[in-house]
């Protein structure tokens, strides 16, 4: 009986993993956030719709800053060994260029991303783990993205008004001033 | 203030779930906590004001000369459902982008995928065919047998429906080539050794 609706166009905004088996991406459509988590023969989808996102929090974690140090090391070590060779067409030199070759490649990849972060979209059901967004520069690029597209669906506030609004429902206090009680 | 603002939860930091300052959010830029000194950047949009449960209305009740509602015959008609076009009150009204839809057309919809927002998962069959394709040339004789089974996965997979996002159907085309190609061989190497059993 329901006739089936135009299919929606997405665009895709971010992707990721989950230890290096799922993988995850984010995407926009016309009115909602879609994050999908896929096996690569199922996918699970969860749609956020801008009307009813309240927020976005991003804590930065230190994936990135281990990763940078082990890799560096790693890389720091092969280089070593290969500028004190006195011979750099060995077979060993030739072995060592070759296993350092990804590493520096995966450490430079990872110091350009930037930062890592754990992401989460806020929710009137509460917050949504969002694992495609991994990098705080993709997170602040899609806040920027963002902020026109939920104006148009929830209307536009200044920041002073919606913070001190926010502020006062948090602590109780009332958001516009009391009319003084007539004698 | 209503029982909905009151019922406003604060945002927590993530880290040590202590309330977070306002002042801190939307500044564009990474924050610390004032308690755990994490970085946090938070965003916040005009519905984190909005209440939890704003409740929807029951319906007017139907007067005389006026359209009744198909489901609830005591409750005033305001929509048509955009699927069947039956008259529906408020309380049945289910807006799902942007159209209006009774709640019978929802779940039949929802029932036969015919809904793609209602989707929350999907069977990738084009990637399911190509791989019982490619994965068995690692140990081919094994291929005799996974061969057809990957030629009917890809034919079938041709009309089911696959995922919401943007994809072609060169998995499937790929499967059906390799597959037919296999199907080939072996059958090539059969008509072979069977020549050559002969003479």
């Amino acid at each position: 009986m329901t006739s089936p609706a135009q299919p929606i166009k997405y665009r895709r905004i971010a992707r990721g993993s989950i230890a290096m088996i799922m993988r995850c991406s984010l995407w926009l459509g016309d009115d909602h956030l879609l994050s999908v988590k896929s096996t690569g023969y199922t996918e699970d989808y969860v749609r956020i719709y801008l009307k009813d996102l309240k927020g976005i929090v991003s804590q930065r974690t230190k994936t990135w800053m281990l990763l940078n140090i082990l890799l560096g090391i790693v890389v720091g070590l092969c280089g070593i060994v290969i500028l004190n060779t006195n011979d750099i067409f060995s077979g060993g030199t030739i072995a060592l260029f070759i296993v350092g070759t990804p590493f520096l490649i995966v450490f430079l990849v990872n110091l350009l991303k930037g930062p890592t972060c754990k992401t989460n979209l806020l929710t009137p059901l509460g917050l949504v783990d969002i694992p495609a967004l991994q990098r705080t520069r993709k997170v602040t690029r899609l806040i920027q993205e963002l902020r026109p597209l939920v104006a148009a669906q929830q209307g536009s506030m200044l920041r002073s008004e919606l913070l001190s609004r926010y502020d006062n429902q948090r602590t109780g206090a009332p958001s516009t001033p009391a009319p003084s009680p007539t004698p | 203030m209503t029982s909905g603002e009151r019922s406003l939860f604060p945002l927590l930091c993530s880290s040590c779930h202590t309330p977070l300052p306002a002042a801190l959010c939307n500044s564009g830029e990474s924050i610390h906590c004032p308690h755990c000194s994490r970085q946090l950047q938070v965003e916040l949009f005009p519905a984190i004001l909005r209440p939890l449960h704003e409740g929807g209305s029951v319906g007017l009740q139907v007067a005389e000369g006026e359209a009744s509602c198909f489901y609830h015959p005591d409750k005033q008609a305001v929509k048509i459902c955009s699927s069947c076009g039956r008259f529906i009150c408020s309380l049945c009204e289910i807006d799902l982008a942007g159209r209006c839809l009774c709640p019978v057309c929802l779940e039949q919809g929802r029932q036969n995928e015919q809904l793609s927002e209602l989707v929350t998962k999907r069977t990738l069959h084009d990637s399911i065919a190509l791989n019982t394709t490619l994965l068995p040339l690692l140990i081919w004789p094994v291929t005799l047998i996974t061969a057809p089974i990957a030629l009917y996965l890809a034919v079938t997979a041709w009309r089911k429906p696959s995922s919401i996002l943007p994809r072609t159907r060169i998995r499937i085309i790929l499967a059906l080539l390799f597959s037919v190609l296999q199907i080939i061989g072996w059958a090539a190497l059969g008509v072979f050794l069977f020549q050559k059993w002969n003479s």
